[in-house]
């Protein structure tokens, strides 16, 4: 596969289509057709979103090139993308820093902001070289496996929870072995003496919570735990495993928390949605975090109305 | 032209209106919002509770890394900070804002979608080139990266391929990291010495370790109870589980990123077709079927100190008072239901867990 590389845009003359005065990619608006009550609880993403285009906007006076002329990726030339200014290769520090790292990365600036609303830009992501963009045949997953075949399907058909258990916890084991903090390459001497008083009296405290457990001691509640898991997933984006879900594998089963978990970060963050999309964020993500609470199916065939009323008749 | 409609609409129709009520009919499940087939919800008998015995799941070891780890973590939230102005390259070890969309094989990657996602540009062997190609891209644009998956890559069909992102770098901060022992950071992280620091990080990964293996250990229980239930769940009720899910999370940030209908499918089908995805929500249904059946058969309802418990922890994270919760809540029968489910299923989890007898952990 050819790497991605913005390397200098050759010198070209302006197609007879060229605009006088082109201006940076914008995003078009998404269509109505695909508004619907899931985008309400999104009013400050949108924000942010706009935020992004002035900054596009400031961007493009100092960057890009009011140089009219097919704009090109690497030895591609984006479609639709014709016309539009560009920028000079500014990718190099990266790319250094890549190869320096043993790392195999191609990388590109592109001029202008917001070219993941681009249909084209897409399209090209999907396939640079514009032969076979839809020949994968089936998904990404199913063509082949996860690496858990053993999952495929067991579930379902014969209630094979523990190879579902096994394949999840191989999932999560992988990751969070390899994807540790930021390792320092050097700990100050008092940091680590702390470190290493401080390390013996925690492990100690969870030694005595596991013999507490084993002698019959109770767990916490379950509503308790979730909460503080919850609090804990929002306060710093999730625990290891859910982070490294954050680095796009799919196949993880802690996935599904992890976007319900940045879609209610971002909805209660929201200074502009309503205390009842708000509390509904917090319900998704305390039941996705919690105990696997989130079924909206399921949900179809809940309790009776009067049941419902009753219950929050006796609590607010 | 116009042609004449069925004659409970009495009207004549364009066919223009023709072509898209027969798009309509055909609108993939990406696009609708409501099922799409029909889907028939088991019901099941209630398991038994007789005799469930789990061994303790054991917590990790911690580790002095450990307690540095969470220390670095301090040291960057406390760190000094300036936001990147726009056109100004990130750099290494800034704290970045992105939006990110990820390929491979021609599709977009389930789960790569990413909007307002903050993170650190820190080297990552999960990801090997993805974050380190960061340091130059400028702020306020879009940035391509593409590399080749690592041979340790947790989806076995992707190991090897070449990936592309593509993302928007929204925002970047430069951060200046304080000297460990340096009195300036132990004045704003406000715990005394760097001593007591170092207990407090213990302490609180003690928690959070204890917490953790508690979680595990019910989920261990809530395994067991799935392994108890004989029910069998359709293909299309595992779908349409997943596509609310999905519907709920991605497809938003997908439609504010101009989607088309083809592609919205494409994404919907990338996470129907995980078979981990595909696992996890069997066992999700499975088990919500099964505490249902148990709190109709063993009488369960939410406990009044429970459920208020969990209601001041939902007005804490959701940042709402109570008495607006109160209001909301009323106000809106859906999500009154629900609060009423979560509610109803936590108190069923603990109804079971009061049943169990727990053993220590393996050797």
């Amino acid at each position: 596969m050819a790497p991605i590389r913005n390397e200098p845009r050759p010198a070209t003359t302006p197609t007879p289509t060229a605009r006088p005065t082109p201006t940076p990619p914008r995003p078009p608006a998404p269509a109505q057709g695909q508004a619907d009550r899931f985008e309400t609880g999104h009013n400050r993403v949108s924000q942010v979103a706009n935020g992004a285009k002035s900054i596009s906007d400031g961007v493009a006076a100092t960057q890009v090139r009011n140089a009219p002329g097919p704009q090109r990726f690497g030895p591609w030339e984006i479609p639709g993308r014709a016309n539009a200014p560009t920028v000079e290769g500014v990718n190099t520090r990266g790319a250094r820093w890549a190869g320096a790292a043993g790392t195999a990365a191609s990388v590109s600036q592109l001029p202008g902001a917001a070219y993941l609303a681009f249909r084209d830009t897409r399209d090209f992501f999907r396939n640079p070289s514009l032969e076979g963009a839809n020949k994968a045949a089936g998904s990404v997953a199913s063509a082949a496996s996860t690496g858990l075949n053993v999952v495929k399907g067991g579930l379902e058909t014969a209630g094979n929870v523990s190879n579902y258990r096994a394949a999840a916890n191989a999932a999560r084991t992988a990751f969070t072995q390899a994807a540790p903090d930021a390792a320092r390459a050097v700990t100050n001497r008092v940091v680590g003496a702390a470190a290493r008083e401080a390390v013996q009296g925690a492990s100690r405290q969870v030694v005595r919570n596991v013999a507490a457990r084993a002698a019959g001691e109770g767990l916490e509640t379950a509503g308790r735990l979730g909460a503080n898991a919850a609090r804990t997933a929002l306060r710093e984006g999730g625990t290891a495993a859910a982070r490294a879900a954050g680095r796009f594998a799919p196949g993880l089963n802690v996935a599904i928390a992890v976007a319900d978990t940045a879609a209610a970060v971002s909805t209660i963050a929201d200074p502009n949605a309503s205390p009842g999309k708000k509390i509904t964020a917090g319900v998704t993500a305390l039941g996705s975090i919690a105990a696997a609470t989130n079924i909206p199916v399921v949900s179809q065939v809940g309790a009776a109305v009067s049941t419902v009323s009753s219950f929050v008749g006796s609590f607010f | 032209m116009t042609t004449k409609d069925e004659p409970k609409g009495g009207g004549a129709r364009s066919l223009a209106e023709l072509h898209a009520l027969g798009i309509m009919k055909r609108m993939p499940a990406a696009f609708s919002l409501d099922s799409t087939e029909p889907v028939d919800i088991p019901t099941v008998t209630a398991p038994s509770l007789d005799g469930l015995t789990v061994a303790l799941v054991p917590p990790a070891p911690l580790t002095e890394q450990d307690l540095v780890d969470r220390f670095d973590a301090l040291r960057r939230q406390y760190a000094d900070r300036r936001e990147r102005k726009p056109g100004e390259d990130v750099g290494a070890g800034d704290e970045v804002l992105l939006d990110v969309l990820g390929f491979a094989n021609g599709r977009l990657l389930p789960f790569s979608t990413r909007e307002d996602w903050r993170t650190y540009v820190v080297a990552d062997p999960v990801l090997p080139g993805f974050f380190e190609a960061l340091p130059g891209a400028k702020v306020g644009q879009s940035f391509g990266i593409e590399l080749k998956l690592p041979d340790t890559y947790a989806v076995e069909s992707l190991r090897g391929q070449t990936a592309r992102f593509l993302l928007d770098v929204k925002a970047a901060q430069e951060l200046r990291l304080l000297a460990d022992d340096s009195p300036e950071l132990l004045k704003r992280l406000r715990m005394g010495s760097l001593t007591d620091v170092m207990r407090h990080l213990g302490d609180e990964l003690a928690r959070e370790r204890t917490e953790e293996m508690d979680r595990l250990t019910q989920e261990r229980v809530m395994d067991v109870l799935v392994e108890r239930t004989q029910v069998s769940l359709s293909t299309a009720l595992v779908n349409e589980e997943i596509r609310r899910r999905w519907a709920e999370t991605e497809r938003p940030i997908l439609a504010r990123k101009a989607f088309q209908p083809d592609e919205l499918q494409e994404a919907l089908e990338g996470w129907q077709k995980d078979p981990l995805t595909r696992a996890d929500a069997a066992r999700r249904l499975t088990l919500a079927l099964a505490l249902r059946a148990i709190a109709t058969r063993d009488g369960v309802q939410p406990e009044k100190k429970a459920t208020d418990a969990l209601i001041d922890d939902l007005a804490g994270l959701s940042g709402v008072a109570r008495k607006d919760l109160g209001k909301a809540v009323k106000e809106d029968a859906a999500l009154a239901r629900r609060l009423y489910d979560l509610a109803l299923h936590l108190a069923t989890v603990d109804h079971v867990m009061k049943k169990v007898k727990l053993t220590a952990p393996a050797p």
